[in-house]
């Protein structure tokens, strides 16, 4: 079921009025009900992997009592280990099992072996690499005695597939969620009007922006091949735009959801085309999903690292910054396998690592250099020329993302690198193109003069009166009933 | 909450109270302006001339005869009664249409295409309903047309055709063909379907009866078509396709096969599927000297080589 879907404005209501108004005095069936709507809003996909779902997060609800509380003279540990491989086989099974396959097969061909391939035909269950890392985050902190593991299985299975954000986040982890679901929610009308803007936003990121770059991303993607340069860098910028917001206007309808349901779900994207430096990106971008990897993975192992190394050099590197390169590294492959399984995001993870460690490595020089040249780091033509150049990067990055094999995204990055990028793109081949670029244009000026916000809509009764604000949202709902690209699925799915 | 909830309603309300009056009111109004006439006045116009004026050849078809013929460019009267998205029961009804109210005429020119016998259109029928026989709608599932095409009007997406005014709006000619302009683009795609409905093909059988029942030559007219769209078929599938279609050739029924006239280039081309009105212009006076030849054939021997000559490449080619 998508937000953006007939169904899902039938189905919310029912479960908004439910939820208030029919159950409101008795938190445990309203937890029934969540956990119901969120069954429901899973099988709408595909009900076979709701049993998937549900046997995952029992096991985990199993795991987290045991890691607790152990059983039969075993310790904590066993069961932590028991409960990440688990977690960890089933996700790679589903997600990585062909590609490790196929992988194996072109290393044994690479070194003059043929073996027959054999792949097996597997489903991706949708949102899965979301709700595995929701149950490992769950183990670890009931490892780390941050959170006490529930024995209220409702509770711990609402946890693990709360249906606003099981699909493609925001990982709003265990530690937050849980008490949310195990206190008695009453209703905040401020709280539930700041969701409704939010979903509004969201919707407008989603159906008008990324829907209409999708039709223009889709089709010079597609036939990469026929363009000249400045094409190809339009539709590397116009993807640019669309993963932006279909993911952050995603995020936005997810938490705006919560909202009216009474939960507090964390803001997931803070402008990240803002960023001055690839560290502060990544800070900004899919704040859920980097927040995990760094307190799950990056930390443990930069921990791990510096406790096996007592001096302050590793050979000549500096022994900060040699555990930074091995934690960088070993977190940004994973995150670039997370998302897919697919080289383009193994590469694309190890390139942004690459790029992240020599942020890190000429952070020092760079401080130097401008205070030689007395800079002050907040010179605006400094500002903007990072910004540019922060973005001009991430646009080569979001094209290795989106090609379909590591072949088509060097032809495609090569393709820009032409002379053909001193010619005008090709708009004209593409409806309405011309429309869609107002809109774009329009959408930056409003998320650049509201940067300071949490969203553009975020508090706008303390500024402005009834009548405009609602003239506000009118404006927004036409734009989106007059400028709706065609309904396309959000991308994070896919992951 | 209960203050949340009026608000909410109080909010939804209004929006959808403007949003009605918009979309059953200001929009269809907007369009006209932005877009030319609407189905139903195209619908109106062409029947109401389809009776007024006089002419000895029917041009019959979907959106691609519609735009693609101009009748003033042939030297025989000519009529084009085509409209958008027609399949071949509607031209049944049309033809019964003008049998009923003693409309003649000497020779039928009907548009083919490879995807035509594959779908039973239904988007005129709020329309057509009331120019057809009863029977029509028998073909149809029991459903309130006219009603669907009120609530149709509210569907969001509708507005997507709006544009500011073009100088060149479409507008339908007297004669029958609409015009509109546009410009084709190398990545314009269309997916066809070949197969062939049975009921298609029982009221494209009725009209080839119809016609030779009442001394009508019929020309089976395939207009010229991108290689785009004709990416959607296989050369089996179309050399099917044609064994099909020659079971129903005599001498009173012609192909005149122009799919592959590689005369007409992508400049030629409004969109994926129709020519630019000057195209049409050209392709006009193209189909005009090929009829031409096989008319004056019948009649004049003595000039039959020569029309032949000129049109043979077209004339059963395929």
């Amino acid at each position: 079921m998508l937000f953006n879907s007939i169904a899902f404005a039938i189905f919310f209501p029912i479960v908004f009025a439910l939820y208030w108004f029919v159950f409101s005095k008795n938190l445990k069936i309203q937890n029934i009900l969540l956990l119901t709507a969120s069954y429901v809003f899973y099988a709408f996909w595909d009900w076979r992997f709701l049993l998937l779902l549900v046997f995952i997060s029992s096991i985990n609800f199993l795991l987290g009592l045991l890691i607790n509380k152990p059983l039969w003279k075993t310790r904590s540990s066993i069961w932590f280990i028991v409960g990440i491989i688990a977690n960890i086989g089933i996700l790679s099974y589903f997600k990585y099992a062909n590609f490790f396959i196929e992988s194996f097969i072109n290393l044994f061909s690479i070194l003059g072996f043929s073996l027959q391939k054999s792949t097996i035909n597997i489903i991706l269950p949708l949102g899965i690499s979301f709700y595995t890392f929701l149950s490992i985050s769950y183990i670890i902190d009931i490892y780390q005695k941050k959170l006490q593991a529930s024995k209220n299985l409702i509770d711990v299975l609402l946890t693990l597939s709360f249906f606003p954000i099981i699909l493609a986040g925001p990982i709003q982890r265990p530690i937050s969620l849980l008490p949310q679901i195990q206190t008695k929610r009453t209703f905040n009308y401020s709280f539930a009007t700041d969701g409704l803007r939010q979903i509004l936003w969201g919707l407008f990121m989603k159906i008008v922006i990324a829907d209409r770059c999708a039709i223009i991303v889709n089709e010079i993607f597609h036939n990469s091949i026929n363009y000249s340069g400045s094409t190809l860098l339009f539709g590397g910028i116009c993807f640019t735009i669309q993963v932006y917001s279909d993911f952050a206007g995603y995020s936005l309808i997810a938490i705006g959801i919560s909202r009216l349901l009474g939960f507090d779900v964390m803001r997931n994207f803070s402008l990240p085309y803002f960023s001055r430096n690839i560290a502060e990106f990544w800070k900004r971008w899919h704040i859920s999903l980097t927040t995990w990897f760094r307190d799950y993975v990056f930390l443990p192992i930069s921990y791990a690292i510096s406790r096996k190394i007592p001096s302050d050099k590793l050979w000549v590197i500096k022994t900060d910054i040699f555990i930074y390169i091995v934690g960088i590294s070993i977190t940004w492959m994973l995150t670039g396998l997370w998302h897919g399984a697919n080289y383009t995001f193994v590469i694309w993870g190890g390139i942004n690592g690459f790029f992240l460690i020599i942020y890190q490595v000429l952070k020092k020089p760079r401080k130097k250099l401008l205070k030689y040249l007395k800079v002050n780091k907040d010179n605006l033509f400094l500002i903007a020329l990072e910004r540019i150049y922060i973005l001009s990067i991430i646009i080569v990055f979001w094209v290795i993302f989106r090609a379909e094999s590591m072949g088509h995204a060097l032809d495609y990055i090569s393709g820009i690198f032409s002379p053909s990028i001193f010619t005008i793109p090709e708009f004209t081949l593409f409806n309405s193109v011309f429309t869609t670029i107002i809109l774009i244009c329009i959408f930056i000026l409003i998320e650049w003069f509201t940067r300071d916000k949490l969203h553009p809509l975020f508090q706008l009764e303390v500024v402005l009166n009834k009548p405009t604000r609602w003239s506000i949202y009118y404006a927004i709902l036409i734009t989106i009933i007059f400028f709706a690209g065609k309904q396309q699925e959000f991308l994070y799915f896919q992951f | 909450m209960r203050l949340f909830v009026l608000q909410l309603f109080r909010f939804i309300g209004l929006f959808s109270v403007l949003y009605i009056l918009f979309f059953l009111f200001v929009l269809p109004r907007l369009m006209v302006i932005s877009q030319g006439p609407n189905i139903k006045d195209q619908v109106d116009q062409s029947f109401k001339n389809a009776l007024n004026r006089d002419y000895d050849i029917l041009v019959l078809g979907n959106s691609r005869t519609y735009r693609g013929i101009n009748p003033d460019l042939i030297e025989i009267p000519t009529y084009n009664f085509s409209l958008d998205n027609d399949t071949y029961n509607q031209l049944y009804y049309k033809l019964k249409y003008l049998k009923t109210n003693n409309k003649k005429f000497k020779a039928l020119i009907l548009g083919m295409d490879y995807f035509q016998f594959s779908f039973i259109s239904d988007t005129r029928n709020y329309a057509y309903a009331s120019y057809f026989d009863s029977d029509y709608l028998n073909d149809y599932p029991s459903k309130n047309y006219v009603l669907l095409y009120h609530l149709r009007k509210l569907k969001p997406n509708r507005a997507e055709g709006l544009r500011f005014p073009r100088k060149n709006r479409p507008y339908l000619k007297q004669n029958g063909q609409f015009y509109r302009e546009g410009k084709a683009t190398p990545n314009d795609r269309a997916n066809r379907d070949i197969s062939r409905k049975e009921i298609q093909v029982k009221y494209f059988e009725n009209i080839l009866n119809y016609c030779a029942e009442n001394n009508i030559k019929v020309f089976l007219l395939f207009l010229p078509t991108r290689e785009n769209e004709m990416k959607s078929y296989t050369d089996n599938q179309i050399k099917e396709f044609h064994n099909f279609l020659d079971q129903y050739l005599t001498e009173n029924v012609f192909l005149l096969n122009f799919t592959n006239d590689t005369t007409y280039s992508i400049d030629d081309f409004a969109d994926i599927t129709h020519l630019t009105p000057k195209a049409a212009d050209r392709f006009s006076k193209q189909l005009n000297d090929t009829i031409m030849a096989i008319y004056l054939s019948s009649f004049t021997p003595s000039i039959l080589n020569e029309g032949i000559n000129n049109s043979e490449k077209f004339i059963n080619s395929y």
